[in-house]
């Protein structure tokens, strides 16, 4: 299950209830659940598949179910994957909007729950969304069929009263033959929380944790970078690169993003050529938590080395004016460093 | 003409039994043909006809032919492009139906003649098709599909009905002038196949040769015709992602690429029909190009896009493809 795929998705059923803003004291705002599925036209599919695709494709990381988390999400989740025929989603759905309701607190804003039923390459996958609606806009509630119409989502979307923040993508690991069990964008992971990555969505709600070692995709990451960087023979830009990815990788934040990294760091000569790089060596973790437990100590100093046995070394990992490098021709770089000189010894 | 009579009655009573079948099944392959030959990446016009009472009664006097020995009542006719497709329609043709009989005019006449070409094929639907397995209550009518290339036609359409269907005897000098326009219409068809065949081989050639392989794949998904002048201009600019050397390389990569996401891209042209009206380029044939591109150098793409068109425009193919791109 790649994440393109998701723009294979045949969406079926959509169902959609608003849960309101409350504290764990003042529980009187009550959820608006739906009692019946939405409406579906071959536009609305097209719509809502193509925001997941959106939102999904771009930035999510790849979860499974934690086997010890009390969230009754994964069950639901599982039971509506794996049923034969396929569950009626409306109970389901009600009970996922409800654990959102018990597990929120007054720091959550009011949100829409939109559950989706779907299936890709014929088999089952369903999606949550959760979008946060501005104070004021308000959904409409058929009260005659007692169920929030999905266009009223998708209006409330076009005219940016709502926002889609978090998205989930779940399917049985057997069917796909993968080892996770789907994808999950938050938008509003705090990426210098102190806490971590670890999202009240993914984990609290979802019930979910990160796929594989984080430590390890973030050490790949950093030494392939560096390899790449070795090949070029411009010192100057082998020098500025390096930098780079010491900052990128070093500043505050809980996510690589490899896509960032390339767009907001490479020369545009050299972003496709360091994609490929990537793929020809199997690293294709686009998005993934940091942790730099196991590079630690490349992220503290930068070292240049010179023919004439004279080394520079950044005890900070940056070097950013403090030294000016540039090209003499015939390969020869001079090195400037202005600066108060501290200490001289052998 | 007592005998006549009774022949016409006959005629007229089982005609009007089986016509409603006949009309039916022309339907059943017409749909049958424009599908199946879109596929093979060609864009022929297809024609169809039950033929009407009287033709049938013509022929049956005329030819001295039994109602049951009549084959052409119903019949269909492709008309290819070049004459090297005439080869592929034939395999098409024997690869999908019980061919009863089979004849190319071509090979009839002498070298010094000169007259109607087009090959004739008496068949019957296959059952063991999947397509006609519904069928089998059509499975023993015989009917003709008639194949040939655009200038065949012209001279069948025209120099045909020019010579045998006046009724005034023509002179020697019309009938020269019509002679030598046939000769000519036969030595257009050979040339404008050689040409063909000879660009698609050129180098220096290579947006033309692209843009047949993607015509190709575009009518199979989108069965639709497209803008030969937009394509030029967009095919231009994301050629400048390759060097000319590269060209037959890149072309094997599209052509693998379009064959592995088959079932992606039949999905995407079914789902966005409304697109394919306003969307300039999913209705164009270099879309496959730009997914090619999308998913394959999608950073050297957005470079390269950013400076000629809509990025939007890109954000939208390649959320339907299924990779967007990050441009905020």
């Amino acid at each position: 299950m790649e994440k393109n795929d998701i723009s294979l998705m045949l969406i079926s059923k959509i169902i959609v209830h608003d849960v309101p803003k409350h504290t764990k004291i003042d529980t009187s705002p009550k959820i608006d659940y739906s009692d019946r599925e939405s409406n579906l036209t071959p536009e609305l599919k097209a719509f809502f598949k193509d925001k997941l695709t959106e939102i999904i494709s771009k930035r999510s990381f790849k979860v499974v179910f934690e086997l010890d988390n009390i969230s009754v999400v994964p069950a639901i989740i599982k039971e509506l994957n794996e049923s034969k025929p396929r569950k009626n989603i409306v109970q389901p759905s009600k009970d996922l909007a409800k654990y959102l309701y018990d597990i929120q607190t007054g720091n959550n804003p009011a949100g829409i729950v939109v559950a989706i039923e779907g299936s890709i390459k014929n088999k089952s996958v369903f999606s949550i969304l959760k979008l946060e609606r501005d104070e004021g806009a308000q959904l409409k509630k058929n009260q005659r069929s007692h169920f929030i119409d999905i266009v009223a989502v998708k209006d409330l979307m076009l005219t940016k009263k709502t926002k889609l923040y978090k998205a989930s993508l779940f399917f049985n690991r057997t069917d796909f033959i993968t080892d996770f069990d789907g994808y999950v964008t938050d938008n509003q992971i705090q990426p210098t929380s102190a806490q971590g990555i670890a999202s009240f969505f993914i984990h609290d709600y979802l019930g979910c944790n990160f796929y594989g070692d984080t430590r390890v995709h973030t050490k790949q990451f950093f030494e392939l970078t560096s390899d790449f960087i070795s090949t070029f023979e411009d010192p100057i830009k082998k020098a500025k690169y390096f930098e780079h990815l010491i900052s990128y990788t070093s500043m505050p934040k809980n996510i690589i993003d490899t896509k960032e990294f390339i767009r907001e760091y490479l020369e545009e000569s050299d972003q496709q050529n360091f994609q490929d790089y990537l793929t020809r060596n199997d690293f294709l973790h686009e998005t993934f938590p940091k942790n730099i437990e196991l590079i630690e100590n490349h992220l503290k100093r930068i070292l240049i080395d010179f023919e004439n046995d004279i080394q520079i070394i950044s005890k900070k990992g940056d070097l950013g004016d403090k030294v000016k490098l540039s090209d003499e021709g015939d390969g020869m770089t001079k090195a400037e460093v202005i600066s108060k000189i501290t200490r001289i010894s052998s | 003409m007592k005998n006549y009579n009774k022949i016409v009655s006959d005629i007229a009573a089982r005609w009007e039994r089986d016509e409603p079948k006949y009309i039916k099944l022309e339907t059943i392959l017409y749909e049958f043909l424009k599908e199946s030959i879109f596929a093979l990446e060609l864009y022929p016009t297809i024609y169809k006809r039950v033929k009407e009472l009287i033709s049938l009664i013509k022929t049956a006097l005329k030819k001295e032919k039994e109602y049951d020995n009549i084959y052409d009542k119903l019949g269909l006719r492709v008309v290819v492009h070049f004459k090297s497709e005439l080869e592929i329609i034939k395999k098409f043709i024997e690869l999908n139906f019980i061919v009863i009989k089979y004849e190319r005019k071509s090979d009839k006449i002498k070298y010094d003649q000169l007259d109607y070409l087009s090959d004739h094929f008496e068949v019957k639907i296959n059952p063991s098709i999947n397509y006609f397995n519904q069928y089998n209550e059509y499975a023993d009518i015989i009917f003709e599909i008639q194949v040939r290339t655009l200038c065949q036609h012209t001279w069948a359409d025209i120099g045909h009905s020019l010579i045998y269907k006046q009724d005034v005897n023509l002179s020697e000098t019309y009938k020269r002038r019509i002679f030598r326009l046939i000769s000519l219409l036969e030595i257009c068809d050979d040339e404008f196949d050689s040409i063909n065949n000879s660009i698609i081989e050129l180098p220096e050639y290579r947006i033309y040769y692209l843009l047949k392989i993607l015509e190709g794949k575009f009518y199979k998904y989108a069965k639709r015709s497209f803008n030969i002048e937009i394509s030029i201009d967009i095919l231009t600019i994301l050629l400048r992602l390759y060097p000319p050397k590269d060209i037959s390389e890149l072309i094997n990569g599209i052509k693998k690429f379009i064959d592995f996401n088959d079932e992606r891209i039949l999905q995407i042209f079914s789902e966005r029909q409304n697109q394919i009206k306003t969307n300039i380029f999913i209705s164009q044939p270099e879309i496959f190009f730009i997914w090619y591109l999308i998913d394959q150098r999608q950073y050297d793409l957005i470079n390269l896009w950013k400076n000629y068109f809509d990025m939007e425009d890109l954000q939208e193919l390649a959320i339907w493809w299924g990779k967007p791109i990050n441009i905020d």
